[in-house]
C-alpha cells in the first residue's frame, strides 16, 4: 500500500496567510517520483496526498482534491482509467486532472486534457499545477453566475 | 488479386520497425526519462534552499538539463498520425530514408484519386528502404526521389536515385545486388550507365471487391 497523505504544508500556495493549502493528488507508480512530487509541492505550500495505482487513488476520494496529477503509465490500469472514474462520477471532475506521460505519441492522451510531458522541471509543474486551479476557480465562476442567471448549462 | 508473398514481407519488416519502435520508446519512459525527471524535482528541492545567485545557476542546470533530455524524445511513429496517409508516408520516409539512406530526399505525393492504405503504405515504405540498402549496403546515395500515385486501383511507386559521386556510373555490383530484390518485389529496374541513376517502379494492386484481402493487415497502432 503506497496511498499516503503529506502535510498540511506550512503555507499556503494561493490562499490567504495561515489557510491550508489546496489539496493535490499525485498517482504514479514510481515511488522515487511521488516521494520528490510530494516534496516540491508541499514546499510550494500544496496539501499533497500520493498513491501508486489507480486502485489506491480511488481509495483516496480524488474527487475531494482540487488537482489530480496522474501518470498515464502505471503498472496495472492506466492513468486514464482514473479521469474516466472521475468522469463518470461527475461529468466535469476531469478538469482537475492533469496527466502526466513519458513519451510523446506513447499512450493515447485524452485530447481535453494538459500535459506534463516527462522530464519536466518542478518549476513548470507547479506552473500546470496553479494554470489549473485558476481554471477550475474561473469555471466554478461561472457556474455560479449562470445559476444565479437562470442562464446555467449542464456541466461537461 | 492477392497481394505477392514479397510484399507480405515487406508489411512484416515495418511491423517489426514498430515494434522496435514502441519498444525502445518503453524503455526510455521507464527508465531514462523516470531518472531525468527525479534529478530535476531533486534539483529544484536544493536550489530553494539556496542565496539567489547559487539558485539561479541551478535554475540554469535544470532547464538545460531539460532541454537536452527532451531531445532524446522519439519522435511519434509514422503509423500514429491520424490515419493521414500523407503525413504518415512523408514522416515515414523522413524518418527512415532522408539523410539515413540518402543525403537529401525529395517526394512527390499525389493522393488526389485516392488514398493509400496502412498496408501500402508500409510496403511502399519498405520497398525504398530495401531498395536502397541493396544500392548502397554501407554509405548513403546522394540524392532520391520518391514519387507515389494512389488511385482507386491501388498504387503507383517511383523510386529514382542518384548514387554518391565517389562510385562509378556503371557498377556491376550495385546492379548485381539490386536485380534479385528488384525481381522478389515485383520492382522494375532502370539503370543509366551513363550517370550510375537508377530508377525503380512499383505497382500495389488492389484487390478486387469481391476477393478477400490477404497477408497480415498493417502495422499495429495501440
Amino acid at each position: 500500500m503506497n496511498a499516503q497523505a503529506v502535510g498540511p504544508s506550512a503555507g499556503s500556495a494561493d490562499g490567504p496567510p495561515g489557510e491550508a493549502g489546496p489539496r493535490v493528488l499525485v498517482v504514479d507508480d514510481n515511488e522515487m517520483l511521488r516521494s520528490l512530487l510530494a516534496r516540491v509541492l508541499g514546499g510550494e505550500g500544496f496539501q499533497v496526498s500520493t498513491a501508486g495505482s489507480v486502485e489506491e487513488a480511488l481509495r483516496l476520494d480524488p474527487a475531494a482534491h482540487d488537482v489530480v496529477l496522474v501518470d498515464l503509465r502505471l503498472g496495472g490500469r492506466p492513468g486514464t482509467d482514473l479521469v474516466d472514474e472521475l468522469r463518470q462520477a461527475e461529468p466535469g471532475a476531469a478538469d482537475r486532472c492533469i496527466l502526466l506521460t513519458g513519451g510523446l505519441g506513447l499512450d493515447p492522451v485524452p485530447a481535453d486534457l494538459p500535459v506534463v510531458t516527462k522530464p519536466f522541471t518542478a518549476d513548470s509543474l507547479v506552473a500546470a499545477v496553479r494554470r489549473t486551479l485558476v481554471a477550475r476557480r474561473a469555471g466554478a465562476g461561472q457556474r455560479t453566475e449562470d445559476r444565479d442567471r437562470g442562464t446555467g448549462t449542464e456541466p461537461r | 488479386m492477392t497481394a505477392p508473398p514479397a510484399h507480405v514481407l515487406l508489411r512484416l519488416l515495418v511491423a517489426l520497425q514498430e515494434r522496435g519502435h514502441r519498444v525502445s520508446a518503453e524503455r526510455l519512459h521507464d527508465g531514462p526519462m523516470q531518472d531525468f525527471t527525479a534529478i530535476l524535482l531533486d534539483l529544484a528541492s536544493v536550489r530553494r534552499r539556496l542565496p539567489d545567485e547559487l539558485a539561479d545557476r541551478v535554475n540554469t542546470i535544470e532547464n538545460r538539463l531539460r532541454a537536452t533530455t527532451v531531445g532524446l524524445h522519439q519522435p511519434p511513429s509514422p503509423f500514429r498520425l491520424d490515419h493521414d496517409a500523407r503525413r504518415t508516408l512523408t514522416t515515414g520516409l523522413s524518418q527512415r530514408v532522408d539523410g539515413l539512406l540518402v543525403d537529401h530526399l525529395d517526394t512527390d505525393l499525389r493522393f488526389d484519386d485516392g488514398e493509400p492504405t496502412g498496408g501500402e503504405i508500409a510496403v511502399a515504405l519498405a520497398a525504398v528502404q530495401l531498395l536502397l540498402m541493396a544500392s548502397d549496403p554501407v554509405g548513403t546515395g546522394e540524392r532520391a526521389r520518391v514519387s507515389a500515385r494512389c488511385g482507386p486501383d491501388g498504387l503507383d511507386l517511383l523510386l529514382s536515385v542518384q548514387p554518391s559521386r565517389h562510385e562509378p556510373p556503371a557498377d556491376a555490383a550495385r546492379a548485381g545486388r539490386l536485380r534479385p530484390l528488384a525481381d522478389l518485389i515485383g520492382a522494375e529496374l532502370r539503370h543509366d550507365p551513363d550517370t550510375g541513376a537508377w530508377k525503380a517502379a512499383l505497382t500495389l494492386e488492389r484487390p478486387r471487391a469481391a476477393e478477400p484481402a490477404a497477408g497480415i493487415p498493417p502495422p499495429a497502432v495501440r
